[in-house]
């Protein structure tokens, strides 16, 4: 009978590992915005198991009017802010979001979020794939 | 005879020229060949002679007027940015803030402790009322300082520094492009140390420590 038991969960967390194993999203946070900023950064590291090139395509939210895909880069001496249509996250690869580079900018927050929140993304992959992730927002 | 006469006053003439000249170019080597004991920075580079900065009027977060006097008697870390900076800005506050809490822990005396100040080039969006709430957020030592855009061109100018605002945007998510380095203006109002990206607070404290000794 526990023998029995114990070869299921096996097996069911075999296979729920397969499904969830091709893309992954680890080490997420916001960061906790000064007082009036109506913009925030997501950071993650993004995972694919995969043999093939993903792309994130989009990422939503309910507590956000918008959210884009930049990296800040160094331009003629100016840091900008390049808007991305996707992000390239290779076979059998990652993709690190960290400060002063890669990171999602979530504008418009429906309220005012502070360290110990929780923000819950949506995160669209050109392969299919569609995260939804819990991320804290945390103090820089 | 007098020919003659003339010709040696015209090579003592010659010589005392080269003699002279020969002294104050020597005076010269020697004075531009001693050696300037300049503290080792890290990640940055020192400004040497300090250089002044000059602007007519800034305005700080509580409305009153930011002159260069406000700079005298203490050293201040200046950032140039906007409000609306979702990562870049942040960052570097961040990282001042972390400076200015080692620092205290550090005890040094008042007069070495430094102020901070946010420098908006953005005042069509950056009033001081919302400038107060945002430099508040990173510590009572912070100020946030703004105005109107030829003079904050001159100070970005003096600074080394370089922002783009753009002049008739469509919406109000418009982006501005600015420098991340962050300058450091000694207790003489002058700039010091202009320190690169990406900014560590451990390096800032060391390098700060090298400075006001």
């Amino acid at each position: 009978m526990k023998l029995r038991q114990s070869i299921f969960w096996f097996l069911l967390s075999s296979i729920s590992f397969s499904v969830s194993a091709e893309i992954t999203v680890e080490n997420s946070w916001v960061a906790a915005p000064p007082p009036g900023s109506r913009v925030l950064a997501a950071y993650m590291k993004i995972e694919n198991k995969n043999s093939i090139d993903d792309l994130l395509i989009s990422v939503s939210s309910a507590q956000f009017a918008e959210i884009e895909m930049h990296n800040s880069t160094m331009k003629n001496g100016m840091m900008m802010m390049e808007h991305l249509s996707s992000i390239v996250i290779p076979a059998n690869g990652s993709v690190e979001l960290s400060s002063g580079g890669l990171h999602m900018m979530l504008m418009e927050p429906v309220k005012y979020f502070k360290a110990g929140d929780t923000i819950e993304l949506k995160l669209n992959f050109k392969q299919g794939s569609v995260l939804n992730v819990q991320v804290p927002v945390k103090a820089r | 005879m007098a020919n003659g006469n003339q010709k040696l006053v015209m090579l003592r003439n010659a010589v005392v020229v080269v003699l002279f000249g020969a002294m104050g170019f020597g005076a010269y080597m020697w004075q531009s060949s001693r050696p300037v004991a300049l503290p080792k920075v890290e990640q940055a580079y020192i400004i040497e002679p300090a250089r002044t900065i000059k602007w007519a009027e800034l305005i700080a977060h509580d409305e009153t007027v930011y002159t260069p006097e406000n700079l005298l008697g203490k050293w201040s870390y200046i950032y140039m940015g906007y409000r609306s900076c979702p990562d870049a800005c942040p960052v570097a506050l961040g990282v001042l803030r972390q400076v200015s809490k080692q620092l205290s822990a550090l005890g040094l005396p008042d007069e070495q402790q430094p102020q901070f100040l946010f420098l908006s080039v953005d005042p069509r969006r950056d009033t001081p009322k919302l400038l107060a709430e945002y430099v508040k957020f990173f510590g009572e030592d912070f100020i946030g300082v703004t105005g109107d855009n030829v003079q904050l061109k001159a100070v970005a100018l003096q600074l080394g520094g370089l922002f783009h605002v753009p002049e008739a945007p469509e919406t109000d998510a418009y982006e501005v492009g600015h420098s991340d380095s962050i300058y450091l203006m000694n207790p003489a109002g002058k700039l010091r140390l202009i320190s690169r990206p990406p900014h560590d607070a451990e390096i800032i404290v060391r390098n700060h420590l090298k400075l006001i000794d």
